[in-house]
C-alpha cells in the first residue's frame, strides 16, 4: 500500500519554511544588529523580520501561480529564455554559497565550544555526509525531519529566552526609542542573511498537497523567528549591555552561558544549547543542499537530482574550507546576504511582471 | 516493498539432476483425479501415505448391501470416539438398521446423499473432488470418507489433538486486564478474538502458506473500519510468499515487512487477544497463525512499541505518566553511556565542578579511557542478560546475582571499573526493560554501541551526528505503506491524543487517522449498515 500521498501537508510546508530559515546565523545576530543599529538591534531584527514576511507572501504568491513547476522552469516564460537560465546559475550559485557560509560559521562555533582539538575539516565532512544521506531520501524525509527536529529547536531557544529573564536590564533598551530610523533602515540589508531559507518556497510548492495555502503557511513559518530572533537580540543587549556585545564573537552563547541550569544538573547551559542547536543547522544545511541540487537538476532540463548532490558536496566542501579567519567568513557571508537580497528583489519583480502579463494561473481569492 | 529477487537456482536443478532423486515409474505414477471405485482410490491415497505409521486406513461396508467404504485420517490428529460413534455407527449399523425397519434397499446412486445428510452426525462435513484437497483435509486432521460408486470423497471434521491450554501470556503480563493468551491453535485464537467481537462485520480469512508446511494463516479485520486497501495489501504480501516450511508467525513477519534492512521492527508482535481486538478496532488487520501463539498487527507505527494494554486499563493520569517513563526510558538505554563517554573525555566542564571531581577520584584508579570502560561493562551486561534468557528461570537468576553482585563489586574492587560506569550501566538496562515490545526494546538497547563509538570519536557532537542519522534512518522507514515516525513526523495532532500520554477514554472517540479507517468515529455505528455498504 502506497501511502494515500507523499506530497508534503500544509503542516510540513510550515515546518519546512520554519526550519530553513531559522538557521545558524542566530548566533552572531545579536552582535551585527547591536553593531549596526545599537540598542535599536532588536526593533532593526523586528522591521527586517517584518519586510521579510512581506518579500515570503510574495514569493508565495508568485510559486503559487504556478503549482506544477519551479522557478528555473516558469522564469522561461516571464523573462525568456537566456536570462531566465542565468537567473536559474545565481540561484544555483546562491544555494551552494548559503550552505558553504553556514557549515563554516557553524563549526567555527562547535569548535571554540566543543571540539578545540577535531580537525574542521573531519567535522565538516561528517556533517555534509549526514545531510546527504537525508537529501537522498527525497523532499518528504526532509519534512519529516524538519517536523521532528524543529519542537527541539524551537524548543531550546524558548528555553534559553526564559531562563534567560531574570535580571534583565531595561534601561539598556530605551535608547531605541531615541535612535534615528535611517539607523535601522541601514541596519536591514545586514540582517536579512538570518532571514533567508523561505526560497524554499520557490521549489518545494510543486510538491505541496494543497498549493493554494502555501502563502499562509509560508507565512506563518517565519513568524517564530521573527519573534525568537527579535526577543534574542533584546534579551542579549538587556543582560550584556550595547557595548559587550558588539564585542562578543558569539552573543548568543553567551547569553547562554549565563544561565544556571536549574537543578544543578548541568553547569553550562551553553553547551546544551549547542548540541540542540546542531539540530537547527541540519535541517537548514539539508534544507540548502536539496535546494542547490534541485536547481542545478532543473536548470539542466534534468529529473533525478540525487547523482547532482554528490557532485555538489565536494564543491560546497572546498569552498568551506576556503576562509581562513574569522573575519574572511563574515565577510563572505556579508556577501551572500547581499546576492539573497537580491535575488529576493529579482523574485519581487518576476511576481510584478507575472501579474503585469498575465501569467500562470490566476490569483484565486480562497486564502487567508 | 523490498525483496531480493528469488530466482529458481539453475544450480540446484543441475544438482538434482545429478543426485537422482527417486521418480515413480510411469506405471506407478497417480493420476489425481478421484476414481468411482473404492479400491483404486485407496491405491491412490496408498500410493503416497504407506510408508507412513501415523496414517490409518479404515475399510468397511455400508448397510444390508454391503457398498464397500473406506475411512482414512491421521492418527493423533483426530478424536477417535468421534470416529467411532459418528462415523463409523452410523455408517456401518444405523444405516442398515433403516434399510430393514424400511424394508427396501436405500438406492446406490443415493447413497452418497444419504450418508452425507442422514448418518454422519458430526457438525462439519464437506465434498471433495481432487486428490489434493482431500490430502490437505486428512493431513490437516480431518477424516476422509470414501464411498464405493462416487468420484468425489466426503470429509468429516473430527480434528481433535493435544493442546496447550489459554495460559496467562508470559511476555506481556498485566496487573490489572484479561489474563489469557494466544495458544499454538489457530481455531482457538480465533475464538478468542470472536468472544470480543460479536459483530457480523470481524472477518476472519485463511489463506495457506508454505510449499510443504500448509500453515494455515488467518487475518482478521473488521469490515468498514480497517481500509480496503490495507488488507487488500495484507492479502498480496500473504499470498507472495513462497517457501517450504513455516514455524512461527516471526517467519512470516520477515517475510511481509517493508525493509528488512533495518532493526527496528516494523510490525506489532503480541500474545495478547485483548490488545489485538483494541488493533482491530483501530483499523488494523491482525495477522495469526497455526503453531503461533503471536498475532502480526499491521501496520505499526514506533509509537506503538510504547504503549502497553494496561495503559488503557489504568486510570489516563497514571497511564500518562508512565509512558512518559517509557519515553525517557529509551531515550535513557540508548545514550546514557554515550553521554557518559562523551561527558568524561570531551566536555567535562559540562557537569558541575563537585561530580566533575567525584568521577575523577573514581576513575583515578581505572587503567583505561572511558570508552574501553563503557564498552567492556556493556558487553558483559549484554553476555550476563544473553546467558539468563537462555538458562532455566532457577539458574538464570543465578546468573543475575553472580553477574550483578559479585562480577560488578569485583570488577570495581579491581579497579578495572568505575562505580560511575557501574551505575551507567545499570540504568540502562532497567532503563530498556521498561520498553513493553521486545523486539523494540532490543533495537534500542543495541543502540548504545554505535552511539558510544561515535562518542568516543567526536564526544558529544559525535552523540547529536548519531541522533540524526538514528532519525533519518526512522523517518524513510514505512509499515505497511504509513509512515513510522506518524503522529510526529508527519504530523497528525488529532492522533497525539494516544502518543506520547494518553488521553481520558471519553476524548479518544476517534480512531487513529494513520491507519486510515474508513470510518473515523468510534461512536454512532450501525453494523448492519455498515455491512451493507
Amino acid at each position: 500500500m502506497k501511502e494515500r500521498t507523499d506530497k508534503l501537508s500544509n503542516a510540513q510546508i510550515l515546518f519546512v519554511v520554519s526550519s530553513s530559515i531559522i538557521g545558524v546565523t542566530v548566533l552572531v545576530l545579536p552582535r551585527t544588529a547591536t553593531e549596526l543599529a545599537k540598542a535599536g538591534g532588536f526593533i532593526a531584527t523586528f522591521i527586517t523580520g517584518m519586510l521579510m514576511a512581506l518579500v515570503l507572501v510574495i514569493t508565495a504568491l508568485l510559486a503559487r501561480r504556478f503549482p506544477n513547476n519551479t522557478i528555473i522552469e516558469y522564469s522561461k516564460e516571464i523573462i525568456g529564455l537566456v536570462p531566465a537560465k542565468i537567473l536559474g546559475f545565481v540561484f544555483f550559485c546562491y544555494f551552494v554559497c548559503v550552505v558553504t557560509t553556514i557549515l563554516r560559521l557553524f563549526f567555527d562555533a562547535i569548535k571554540v565550544l566543543l571540539l578545540k582539538n577535531t580537525p574542521l575539516e573531519v567535522l565538516i565532512i561528517t556533517f555534509l555526509l549526514a545531510a546527504v544521506y537525508l537529501c537522498l531520501n527525497g523532499i518528504s524525509s526532509i519534512a519529516k525531519i524538519c517536523e521532528l527536529f524543529e519542537p527541539l529547536v524551537v524548543g531550546t531557544m524558548l528555553l534559553v529566552i526564559l531562563l534567560s529573564l531574570e535580571d534583565i536590564n531595561f534601561e539598556e533598551l530605551l535608547p531605541a526609542f531615541k535612535q534615528d530610523v535611517f539607523e535601522w533602515i541601514y541596519a536591514i540589508p545586514h540582517l536579512t542573511i538570518s532571514y533567508l531559507g523561505f526560497e524554499v518556497l520557490l521549489f518545494i510548492t510543486p510538491y505541496a498537497q494543497d498549493t493554494s495555502k502555501v502563502v499562509k503557511y509560508g507565512f506563518l513559518g517565519i513568524l517564530p523567528s521573527i519573534f525568537i530572533y527579535s526577543l534574542f537580540v533584546a534579551i542579549v543587549v538587556g543582560k550584556v549591555g550595547v557595548e559587550p556585545v558588539t564585542r562578543s564573537l558569539y552573543p548568543t552563547i553567551q547569553l547562554a552561558r549565563y544561565i544556571k541550569f536549574p537543578g544543578g544538573f548541568a553547569e553550562r547551559f551553553d553547551i546544551f544549547f549547542m548540541v540542540f542547536w546542531i539540530l537547527g543547522a541540519y535541517t537548514t544545511v539539508s534544507s540548502f543542499l536539496y535546494l542547490s541540487s534541485v536547481s542545478i537538476t532543473r536548470l539542466l532540463g534534468l529529473i533525478n537530482y540525487k547523482p547532482f548532490i554528490l557532485l555538489i558536496v565536494p564543491v560546497i566542501y572546498m569552498l568551506a574550507l576556503f576562509p581562513q579567519n574569522i573575519k574572511e567568513i563574515s565577510i563572505f557571508s556579508q556577501y551572500v546576504s547581499y546576492l539573497g537580497v537580491a535575488l529576493l528583489a529579482v523574485v519581487v519583480v518576476l511576481y510584478i511582471l507575472t501579474v503585469i502579463l498575465k501569467k500562470g494561473e490566476a490569483l484565486r481569492n480562497d486564502d487567508k | 516493498m523490498k525483496y531480493i529477487d528469488n530466482q529458481p537456482n539453475p544450480k540446484n536443478r543441475k544438482k538434482m539432476e545429478e543426485n537422482n532423486p527417486p521418480k515413480l515409474k510411469s506405471e506407478e505414477q497417480v493420476d489425481l483425479t478421484l476414481d468411482k471405485e473404492v479400491g483404486k482410490n485407496l491405491e491412490k491415497f496408498k500410493a503416497f501415505l504407506k510408508d507412513s505409521s501415523d496414517v490409518v486406513i479404515r475399510e468397511f461396508s455400508l448397510g444390508t448391501q454391503s457398498i464397500p467404504c473406506a475411512l482414512v485420517y491421521v492418527d493423533g490428529l483426530v478424536n477417535i470416539a468421534v470416529i467411532n460413534e459418528q462415523i463409523l455407527k452410523p455408517m456401518m449399523y444405523q444405516i442398515a438398521l433403516l434399510e430393514t425397519s424400511l424394508n427396501q434397499p436405500i438406492q446406490p446412486d443415493k447413497i452418497f446423499e444419504v450418508v452425507k445428510l442422514h448418518a454422519l452426525t458430526v457438525g462439519e462435513v464437506k465434498e471433495v473432488k481432487t486428490l489434493d484437497d482431500a490430502f490437505l483435509r486428512v493431513l490437516s486432521g480431518e477424516v476422509a470418507v470414501i464411498i464405493d460408486g462416487f468420484d468425489k470423497i466426503l470429509i468429516a471434521n473430527a480434528r481433535g489433538w493435544p493442546q496447550r491450554g489459554i495460559q496467562e501470556p508470559p511476555s506481556e503480563t498485566v496487573i490489572r486486564g484479561p489474563r489469557e493468551g494466544f495458544t499454538e491453535t489457530l481455531r482457538v485464537n480465533t475464538a478468542l478474538l470472536r468472544r470480543k467481537i460479536k459483530d457480523p462485520n470481524l472477518v476472519i480469512k485463511t489463506v495457506q502458506v508454505g510449499r510443504r508446511g500448509k500453515t494455515d494463516v488467518a487475518y482478521a479485520y473488521i469490515k468498514g473500519v480497517a481500509s480496503q486497501e490495507l488488507v487488500e495489501e495484507v492479502e498480496r504480501r500473504l499470498n507472495q510468499i513462497d517457501v517450504d516450511i513455516f514455524l512461527d508467525s516471526s517467519q512470516i513477519e520477515q517475510y511481509i515487512q517493508d525493509n528488512y534492512l533495518t532493526y527496528f521492527p516494523q510490525i506489532e508482535v503480541t500474545e495478547r487477544p485483548d490488545k489485538t481486538v483494541a488493533s482491530l478496532a483501530e483499523g488494523r488487520v491482525a495477522i495469526l497463525m497455526d503453531n503461533s501463539p503471536f498475532a502480526l498487527i499491521v501496520p505499526a507505527t514506533f509509537y506503538q512499541f510504547f504503549q502497553s494494554a494496561e495503559d488503557y486499563y489504568e486510570r489516563w493520569i497514571l497511564a500518562s505518566i508512565i509512558r512518559l517513563l517509557r519515553w525517557s526510558g529509551a531515550i535513557l538505554a540508548s545514550l546514557t553511556p554515550a553521554l557518559y563517554v562523551a561527558i568524561v573525555s570531551f566536555h567535562p566542564g559540562f557537569i558541575p565542578t563537585n561530580l566533575v571531581i567525584s568521577i575523577a577520584a573514581t576513575r583515578a584508579t581505572v587503567p583505561f579511557p572511558a570508552f574501553v570502560e563503557a564498552l567492556l561493562m556493556e558487553i558483559t551486561f549484554e553476555l550476563l542478560r544473553e546467558a539468563g534468557a537462555r538458562l532455566p528461570r532457577a539458574i538464570g537468576q543465578t546468573i543475575g546475582i553472580v553477574g550483578g553482585l559479585i562480577v560488578g563489586d569485583a570488577a570495581v574492587r579491581a579497579g578495572i571499573t568505575s562505580p560511575i560506569m557501574v551505575i551507567v550501566v545499570a540504568i540502562t538496562a532497567i532503563a530498556s526493560f521498561i520498553i513493553p515490545s521486545y523486539s523494540a526494546a532490543m533495537a534500542i538497547r543495541l543502540l548504545r554501541f554505535p552511539f558510544i563509538v561515535l562518542a568516543a570519536t567526536f564526544g558529544i557532537y559525535g552523540v547529536m551526528l548519531g541522533f540524526i542519522i538514528l532519525n533519518v534512518h526512522l523517518v524513510t522507514l514505512k509499515s505497511f505503506g504509513v509512515s513510522y515516525m506518524t503522529p510526529q513526523a508527519p504530523i497528525r495532532y488529532q492522533d497525539w491524543k494516544d502518543f506520547l500520554i494518553r488521553l481520558p477514554s471519553q476524548i479518544m472517540m476517534r480512531r487513529p487517522t494513520s491507519t486510515y479507517p474508513v470510518d473515523i468515529d468510534r461512536r454512532n455505528q450501525d453494523p448492519v449498515k455498515e455491512e451493507t455498504q
